[in-house]
C-alpha cells in the first residue's frame, strides 16, 4: 500500500483531516481492499491497547503509600523542611523589614546604619562616665 | 469531617487532606489509583518498578497538596507526575541496560510468547513486550492517547509538547508498534 495512504489513515484516527483529504480517504477505502485491511489492522491494534489498561497496583498499595508518608513525617529532614523553613523565612522577612526601616531613617547608607547601630559621641561617652562616677 | 469520605467530592476531599486528614487522602488515592496504574504500567510494564513509581506519584501529590490549586483536574495532575517519574525510570533502565546488557532488542525474540495463536493483538503479554520495545517518548504518547484515552490536545498539554509533535509521535509509534507485532507474528510462524 502507498505510504501516503497509510499516513492519511493513521492521521485520521487522531486529528481532523481537511475535507479534501477526508474525501480522498473515503474514496480510497471504498476502492482498495488493502486500505480497508490496513484500517482494520490499525483499529484492532488501538482497541487492544485501550483494553490493555492495568487498573490496579499490587494489593496493599494504598497502605504502603500511607506508611511511607507517615515514616517521612517522622523523619528529621521532613520536620526541618516543614517546621524550620517557614520560621526561617519569616525571620528573614522581619530582618529585611527592619533594615529597610533603618535605611529610610538614616542619612547615609552604611552597614551600621542599616543594622541601626549608633556610634556613641564623645559627649555621650563622657556623660556615661560622669554617671558612672 | 472524616466520617464518610466516599460521598465527598474531590474538592472537599482535597480540603480535608490539606488539613491533614489521612482518610481523605486515602480516598483520593482509591479514586485515582486506577488512572495512575494505567499510566505507570502502560509506561513500564507490570513490574516492581511500576509499583514503586505509583507510590512515589502519590507521595509527590501529597507533598504538593498545599500548592495544588486545581488549574488542572486531579487525574491530569497525577498523570503528569506519573508520566515524568516513569520517563525518569525508563532513562535509568536504559542506562542500566547500556552498562550491564546488550542493547540489541532482537535478541529477546526467541523468549517471546508465541504469537501463532492467530491474533497478536489478543495476547496481552505480547502487547506489553512490544510496548516495552518502544522508546520512552513514543510510549508516553501511546499510553496517554490510546491506553488512557486522553485527547491529542490533552496529551500535548500533559507532556508539554506542541500538538504537531504529539501527532507525529503517535503516527510513528503506531507504525513501530505494528512493525514489532508483525515481526513477533512472523518470528513465531
Amino acid at each position: 500500500m502507498n505510504s501516503l495512504w497509510y499516513d492519511l489513515l493513521l492521521r485520521s484516527f487522531d486529528s481532523t483531516l481537511t475535507p479534501t483529504e477526508q474525501q480522498q480517504l473515503d474514496h480510497a477505502l471504498l476502492e482498495s481492499h488493502d486500505i480497508q485491511m490496513a484500517r482494520k489492522e490499525i483499529l484492532r491494534m488501538r482497541n487492544a491497547l485501550s483494553s490493555s489498561a492495568e487498573l490496579s497496583f499490587t494489593p496493599g498499595f494504598a497502605g504502603q503509600v500511607m506508611r511511607r508518608i507517615a515514616a517521612r513525617q517522622q523523619s528529621a529532614v521532613y520536620r526541618f523542611e516543614t517546621v524550620f523553613r517557614p520560621i526561617a523565612v519569616a525571620a528573614l522577612l522581619l530582618v529585611a523589614l527592619i533594615c529597610t526601616y533603618n535605611a529610610a531613617r538614616a542619612n547615609t547608607l552604611t552597614v551600621d546604619s542599616l543594622l541601626g547601630i549608633q556610634k556613641p559621641t564623645l559627649e555621650q561617652t563622657l556623660g556615661l562616665e560622669a554617671t558612672l562616677e | 469531617m472524616d466520617q464518610n469520605p466516599i460521598q465527598r467530592t474531590d474538592d472537599e476531599l482535597l480540603d480535608d487532606a490539606r488539613d491533614g486528614s489521612t482518610h481523605a487522602f486515602a480516598e483520593l488515592m482509591r479514586r485515582y489509583q486506577g488512572k495512575v496504574a494505567a499510566t505507570v504500567v502502560g509506561m513500564l510494564g507490570n513490574c516492581e518498578e511500576a509499583n514503586d513509581v505509583g507510590q512515589e506519584t502519590f507521595i509527590r501529590f501529597y507533598d504538593a497538596l498545599k500548592k495544588f490549586r486545581g488549574d488542572s483536574s486531579i487525574g491530569t495532575y497525577l498523570t503528569r507526575i506519573a508520566i515524568n517519574l516513569a520517563l525518569n525510570e525508563l532513562r535509568r533502565r536504559k542506562r542500566r541496560n547500556f552498562f550491564f546488557t546488550s542493547t540489541d532488542n532482537d535478541r529477546d525474540i526467541p523468549e517471546l510468547p508465541s504469537a501463532s495463536s492467530t491474533d497478536q493483538y489478543e495476547n496481552k503479554e505480547l502487547l506489553d513486550k512490544a510496548l516495552n520495545r518502544l522508546d520512552g517518548k513514543f510510549r508516553a504518547v501511546i499510553t496517554l492517547r490510546l491506553i488512557e484515552g486522553y485527547s491529542t490536545e490533552e496529551t500535548a498539554a500533559i507532556l508539554h509538547l506542541p500538538l504537531g509533535t504529539v501527532l507525529s509521535r503517535l503516527k510513528r509509534a503506531q507504525e513501530k508498534l505494528h512493525a514489532i507485532l508483525t515481526s513477533f507474528k512472523e518470528g513465531s510462524s
